[in-house]
């Protein structure tokens, strides 16, 4: 009966019953469903900072822990570092997905994801964490990104032809424009939010919409050229127009993949019944679905168009990561993310009940997500090991590569995202988990697939 | 009173009977309909006038059946005169060979694949609608599908024309496909034109098995339509001249064989709405596989201006944004021309489309700049030279050496119309006025056939060496064959609008307030609306109460 009846208040028919739905029922809204106790998750959060301060201590540790002297030295600090930016970037993923789901979800005016766009907000407006996990680039960017180099500027004719985006002072005054954008976005959208929180003023929706609107706009140039900077430079001799299209598929996928883990979190102590249901995991699931299948398309695109015309000044870039006909140690790890990031998952996450259990959409968001650090680690550490440029006429065996694989890359990837998610658990309680008045709340409540 | 055991009143309404008390007038400054309501709690009204199911079937049905008015006869006529253009032109070439038209040793691509792009990319609006949007439960889709499927169908006959004519010796056309012949020569498996072929019937065929089922309770309506007024005129019923053929029994015979025998039992309806599920999935990623196939056919080369990695998504946003433009110039003039038609197609449903050209348009802005700045990071000279002196430069801002692009005016005119056009979107007023959407959907029409021509022509006319550079210029062939294709996409969309139907009713019935059982009237709607909802989904049974205690 349930099925048939539900079937029948069909709650979203864009009529006018819908339009004068009378609001949410007031127990699901009473202050303990919606609210944390204060203090709640302390144990959680202190393992996940202390296990995240712990990692960023080890990597740091590194190369003295490493030791060696002159080349060798210099090499280790180039690892850490480079696992370091993995972390940086899988972190600042996160949170960019964070963002644009925010800014989608105004702009469309969406009603089911209402109980799910406070999480969005939290972690989007933990910005200021990513230029902190910033900084380091600046004092130690020059082991990464070899263009910093004034010397190199001398001899490399590539770099003197595009010396006037590629120099440290460009580099990092578009830094800072890129998180101002992102930090004001994030603040801006959450304090509509929280306001309307108290004053159930509507037309806080209306403007978050407008916000949204050249928000977005702004965020997609941003976010763009920041995958361009922080990663499509590290090779600062290859090229591709759709690398920002590709960064932005795995930000969001990863942020969806973290919704998805706070939501069943928050379920799993109880709060959110009747507000956050199997229809919202459900529909979590199946963005989560889109954007491993969107990731899959850009990713397919750009390495097949690469592979084709096989020009050798885009290749070497696919070659290095093991990616074309001659194999080397990253070959694996190619062959890994083809499998694991889209192969293997789509079947099962297309299965209706795989995104409708916490138990197996949790499963799947930590499964991608950690494909996700993957695909950073695959773009990002060729820069390390190995370390002599691939020609396309290099015969390069697995033998005579290694990918250097050591503690220090899972301590430099998993401590930025450590410290994100204990600093989203801490955000979890100190605010509403839903936004309380907003105007599509009722849609969200009674939110279901199959009407 | 519930839906389980209904009283007269609320039999009467679930049958599409009753007309519902008039709706409480929304405070909307402009329409005055609630169709452009601001209020966030408030979903806009997909439906207006205050119909009921049998009123939109009596509209929809009724341009079929009493003909959509005096204007569709001499605009038949001149369309079809137009498209009659084609044939000449086609015949032509074939009898005189590809010299007829402007093409020349550099430039070996230029109308014809430009066309060809320009309405395979027409040809996405539809499927986008209908099955993405279904996917993302876009209820405003509901009565604009039909007819953007359409539209799409006869785009895809109008863009499949063009790679069959341009190959020269058309009575080869057939090598296309893989079918060995007794050379035993195959096709070359690894060229995209290949795959271009079978992406594009692909397409083709999915996108008329999709309109064609959704019409299928349609067909059904208007068979059993024809067949009660038979019955009722009996000999009186008005006949078909010359031939005498009474013209309802040759509805119902067509209509009849169309429907499959489809007679609206719950079964059928099971059966169906699970397929159509099933096709909007399998239809979504076609949305997006053909156009990137196509952006293959450039981008797996290695010629400047073609070969860039952002492509196929960049492709895929220019056809959404050319086929939401072209759906929008039917549908606009549709409005006007088919009385009642306001009613179902509201000012909401012309100001989402109205924003989904401006994200798109931003879109392809964001491709044209990320293809400039790659260009220019890349560092390559010969790209570089592209985009600079073969698209962008105009001949007053040359430099000292005088270097220009010939083809800086194809250029900007892309530019102006697909990224600056769009922009008056910024301004509510602007999208929602019919007239203004209009014009820049015929602006962004224009630009994207620019854009195709921007992409073939200007890559292709100066090749690696100078010796090889040469410009295009169309012959009138060209111009008339692309002419022609335009009055047969319009003569199709004529014939579709006299004898289909323009709006999948069911589709719109269901968004309608009558479809919901709870519903009892405008000020009523509280009685287990929201309590059926908290009590079905098993987390939420504070409400149970309230809900339905009537078993089935």
């Amino acid at each position: 009966m349930s099925q048939l009846t539900s079937h029948m208040s069909d709650s979203q028919s864009g009529d006018h019953a819908a339009a004068h739905a009378h609001g949410v029922d007031p127990a699901l809204l009473r202050h303990e469903n919606t609210h944390l106790p204060a203090g709640w998750g302390k144990g959680l959060m202190g393992l996940l900072g202390v296990a995240g301060v712990a990692c960023l201590g080890l990597t740091a540790a590194y190369p003295f822990v490493a030791g060696g002297e002159g080349e060798k030295a210099a090499k280790a600090a180039k690892h850490a570092m480079a696992s370091y930016h993995v972390g940086f970037i899988t972190a600042l993923g996160i949170m960019l997905g964070a963002l644009a789901f925010v800014l989608i979800m105004h702009l469309v005016k969406a009603g089911w994801s209402v109980t799910i766009r406070r999480q969005a907000e939290n972690l989007a407006s933990l910005m200021p964490l990513g230029v902190i996990f910033a900084l380091p680039i600046v004092f130690f960017g020059g082991k990464l990104f070899k263009w910093f180099d004034p010397a190199l500027a001398k001899t490399d004719t590539l770099l003197q032809a595009k010396s006037a985006f590629l120099n440290p002072t460009a580099f990092y005054a578009r830094l800072v424009v890129y998180f101002v954008v992102w930090c004001y976005l994030a603040f801006r959208l959450r304090g509509y939010s929280l306001t309307q929180d108290k004053t159930g003023e509507k037309s806080l929706s209306n403007k978050a919409s407008w916000t949204s609107a050249w928000g977005i706009l702004a965020f997609a140039l941003v976010t763009a050229f920041a995958g361009v900077d922080l990663l499509k430079t590290l090779d600062f001799h290859w090229f591709s127009t759709m690398f920002g299209v590709y960064f932005f598929a795995g930000c969001m996928l990863s942020a969806i993949a973290v919704l998805a883990l706070l939501m069943v979190l928050i379920r799993s102590s109880g709060k959110l019944e009747g507000l956050f249901t199997q229809e919202h995991s459900h529909d979590l699931g199946k963005l989560m679905l889109a954007f491993m299948v969107f990731w899959a398309y850009v990713a397919f695109s750009q390495y097949f168009l690469i592979w084709y015309a096989n020009i050798p000044e885009e290749t070497a870039w696919v070659l290095q990561r093991g990616g074309g006909s001659l194999t080397n140690a990253w070959t694996p790890v190619f062959w890994i993310l083809c499998i694991g990031h889209f192969l293997a998952p789509f079947p099962l996450l297309i299965i209706r009940k795989s995104k409708q259990s916490f138990t197996l959409i949790s499963l799947f968001a930590v499964w991608l997500l950690v494909m996700q650090i993957v695909d950073f680690f695959w773009i990002v550490r060729p820069m390390v090991y190995p370390d002599k440029y691939i020609a396309p006429n290099d015969v390069v065996t697995i033998s005579e590569t290694t990918l250097g694989l050591t503690w220090v890359d899972f301590t430099g990837a998993l401590g930025p995202v450590f410290i994100l998610l204990a600093a989203a658990i801490w955000k979890m309680s100190r605010v509403p988990l839903i936004p309380l008045k907003d105007p599509r709340l009722p849609e969200a409540a009674t939110h279901k697939n199959y009407v | 009173m519930s839906a389980i055991n209904p009283d007269q009143t609320t039999a009467a309404r679930l049958a599409g009977m009753m007309r519902a008390p008039e709706p409480p007038r929304v405070d909307d400054p402009v329409t005055k309909d609630g169709s452009l309501v601001e209020d966030p709690a408030v979903r806009a009204p997909l439906v207006l006038g205050n119909r009921t199911f049998n009123d939109v079937t009596e509209t929809v049905c009724g341009y079929i059946e009493k003909g959509p008015g005096r204007w569709w006869m001499p605009a038949f006529g001149l369309a079809s005169s137009v498209a009659s253009i084609t044939g000449l032109m086609v015949g032509y070439l074939i009898i005189t060979g590809v010299g007829v038209w402007g093409l020349n040793n550099h430039v070996d691509w230029a109308w014809d694949i430009t066309n060809f792009v320009f309405w395979i990319g027409i040809g996405h609006a539809g499927t986008l609608i209908s099955a993405i949007l279904c996917l993302l439960k876009q209820k405003w889709r509901t009565s604009i599908n039909r007819a953007a499927e359409a539209m799409t169908i006869f785009a895809v006959v109008c863009a499949g024309m063009f790679p069959g004519i341009h190959i020269g010796r058309v009575w080869m056309a057939w090598m296309l496909f893989p079918i060995p012949n007794s050379n035993a020569i195959w096709p070359n498996f690894s060229s995209p034109l290949l795959w271009d072929v079978f992406a594009v019937s692909t397409y083709a065929t999915v996108s008329l098995l999709f309109w064609y089922m959704g019409m299928i309770p349609d067909f059904a309506t208007l068979r059993d339509r024809a067949a009660r007024r038979l019955m009722r005129q009996g000999d009186n019923a008005p006949t078909l001249p010359i031939v005498g053929v009474r013209v309802d029994q040759l509805r119902a015979l067509i209509y009849g064989a169309l429907s499959l025998g489809w007679r609206f039992s719950s079964r059928h309806w099971h059966t169906y709405e699970k397929a159509y599920l099933m096709l909007a999935g399998i239809s979504t990623p076609l949305v997006l596989s053909v156009h990137s196939i196509v952006s293959f056919d450039f981008a797996t080369s290695v010629i400047p201006g073609w070969h860039t990695t952002i492509f196929p998504p960049y492709f895929v946003a220019g056809a959404i944004f050319g086929g939401f433009a072209m759906v929008l110039l039917l549908l606009i003039p549709s409005r006007i021309l088919f009385p009642g038609m306001k009613d179902l197609i509201t000012l909401r449903h012309l100001e989402n489309m109205a924003k989904i050209i401006l994200t798109t348009g931003f879109m392809v802005g964001f491709a044209y700049a990320m293809e400039f700045f790659v260009a220019w990071y890349g560092a390559n000279a010969y790209e570089r030279d592209v985009f600079v002196y073969n698209r962008l430069m105009p001949p007053f801002l040359a430099g000292e050496d005088g270097k220009y692009a010939p083809y800086w005016w194809a250029y900007w005119t892309m530019i102006a119309c697909n990224v600056l056009s769009p922009q008056v979107f910024w301004i509510k007023s602007m999208r929602q006025s019919p007239l203004v959407i209009f014009i820049v959907a015929f602006l962004v029409t224009i630009g994207m056939w620019f854009e195709r021509f921007v992409i073939i022509v200007t890559s292709l006319h100066r090749a690696f060496v100078p010796g090889e550079w040469g410009m295009f210029y169309a012959s009138w062939v060209d111009i008339l064959t692309f002419v022609g294709s335009c009055g047969t996409f319009l003569t199709l969309y004529l014939l579709f609008t006299r004898f289909l139907p323009q709006f999948a009713m069911s589709e719109i019935k269901n968004v309608m307030p009558q479809a919901n059982p709870h519903w009892e009237g405008y000020g009523h709607h509280g009685h287990g609306h929201s309590a059926g909802g908290a009590a079905a989904g098993g987390h939420a049974t504070h409400h149970a109460p309230q809900a339905p205690k009537e078993g089935i």
